[in-house]
């Protein structure tokens, strides 16, 4: 029934699905969750105050990746700029590579204009669909810096070798940037090139950071267990190893 | 709110599923639709790149409407982008001129903006190379062994580079960069369960 050495990983999944749900339920009953300021989240606000003063535009980019996890946290931080730069009545610029992000994060941007009572101020053709060829995409996206003189480059969400070129871009603007990928190939060059750098899975905590969501909330603590356990499993992993008992490699390779 | 909100979650629940099914169990007919729901993947994506040809057309079009001369490059693309969508439908993706604009002009172009690279990570580690926190002090001197450890003459230089630069990059560089996967790899889970669920109301575009 179970296809080979996939035994543990089901398992795996089952234990933390069910901490995730449990968590989101507790927080759902108004558990008190809390999470710790991360700068890169904090710097949104400031960047798109920066753009307001300047009179000049914002550009946010999702990433290469299609409907992928990552992609999903960036469209979280999407909402709340979107909603952000309408209130404030800066001009967004969103750039996306695959068709299916784009479908998807044109609604979300529609969807916080109309959330912020601006609906007439959403301009479809400032989300802008580049190409999902990685170069011509990032060849597009520098183009959109460049021309644009943008003020603030925001990027988070997946991200692969393309990373380095948009934040060189954004940085021979002057634009102050915020980027964010759980590639961790892709994060040196952001932290090299940016100003501000959303680590790994911090990009996940946007929803709670941004709208307080009780779900995110939730899961975010659900996913700080489900760490411990990893924390654990590999301590107790390289001592046994250390003491030439393989119990636990065996039984992950299940 | 049933079309938008209701049909979305109850669609992406069961394909979800399907595909966590599909994964970890030899069950013929759930197989099969997981299968199935991968091969729909590939229309959904086709209708969305309507959408993105659309807007790429809308985009431009506006761009020479408002000044043609200083928007060249917008005629530009748009040209390429309607002789292309022509040759490809009267010509077909395996004539020579549709391999013609491929091999000349696509990959040669990809190429060079690859080739940028080379040169953004010289000025973004010159940048990052300047020793202005304890941090950038660490990265400069972790940096200068490394990169000694990795060309020839470094050896002659610093006799310890080449076994600091395994130990940096096997050790220190490879546990940082689990840590981040794993993390990650949690991280996407909670994102599927949430949305499969219902409950990131931003992926449907409702609030």
């Amino acid at each position: 029934m179970f296809v080979a050495k996939r035994i543990f990983d089901f398992f795996a999944l089952m234990v933390a699905c069910g901490l995730i749900g449990w968590w989101i339920r507790q927080a759902m009953r108004g558990a008190n969750i809390r999470i710790r300021p991360i700068a890169g989240f904090d710097a949104i606000d400031e960047a798109i105050g920066r753009a307001t003063e300047m009179g000049k535009p914002l550009h946010f980019t999702p990433g290469f990746g299609g409907l992928v996890a990552a992609t999903f946290a960036g469209l979280e931080a999407l909402s709340y700029i979107a909603r952000k730069a309408a209130e404030y009545d800066a001009r967004l610029i969103v750039t996306v590579s695959q068709p299916e992000t784009y479908a998807v994060t044109e609604q979300v941007e529609r969807q916080a204009y109309l959330e912020a009572g601006k609906a007439d101020s959403f301009r479809p053709e400032d989300c802008r669909f580049i190409s999902p060829d990685q170069w011509a995409y990032a060849s597009g996206v520098v183009g959109v810096l460049m021309r644009e003189k943008v003020a603030s480059n925001i990027m988070i969400g997946q991200f692969a070798a393309e990373s380095l070129i948009l934040a060189e871009a954004g940085n021979t603007v002057g634009a102050i940037q915020i980027a964010g990928t759980t590639n961790a190939y892709q994060i040196p060059f952001f932290v090299a090139a940016c100003d501000y750098v959303i680590l790994g899975d911090e990009m996940f905590a946007a929803g709670a950071h941004f709208a307080d969501n009780k779900a995110h909330l939730g899961s975010l603590r659900g996913e700080d267990f489900i760490k411990a356990i990893c924390i654990g499993l590999i301590i107790v992993g390289a001592v046994l190893t250390t003491f030439g008992s393989n119990f636990l490699t065996n039984l992950l390779a299940k | 709110m049933f079309f938008k909100r209701s049909v979305p979650v109850t669609i992406a629940f069961v394909c979800g599923v399907l595909q966590v099914l599909d994964y970890f169990f030899k069950w013929g007919i759930v197989n099969k639709a997981a299968q199935e729901t991968r091969a729909w993947v590939a229309l959904v994506a086709v209708f969305a790149l309507g959408l993105g040809a659309v807007n790429v057309l809308r985009v431009h079009l506006r761009r020479v409407q408002q000044n043609p001369v200083k928007n060249a490059t917008s005629v530009l693309l748009l040209i390429t982008f309607l002789v292309t969508i022509f040759i490809g439908l009267t010509a077909g993706q395996s004539s020579k001129p549709y391999k013609f604009i491929f091999d000349y002009i696509i990959v040669p172009t990809g190429s060079a903006i690859f080739s940028l690279l080379a040169f953004y990570i010289g000025t973004a580690a010159y940048r990052a190379f300047r020793a202005r926190t304890l941090e950038a002090g660490i990265l400069l001197v972790t940096g200068c062994i490394v990169m000694l450890g990795k060309v020839p003459l470094g050896e002659k230089i610093l006799p310890f580079a080449p076994k600091w630069t395994t130990w940096i990059m096997q050790v220190l560089n490879v546990g940082g960069q689990r840590g981040v996967m794993i993390a990650g790899a949690i991280g996407f889970i909670a994102v599927s369960l949430r949305i499969i669920t219902g409950l990131d109301r931003h992926t449907y575009g409702v609030e």
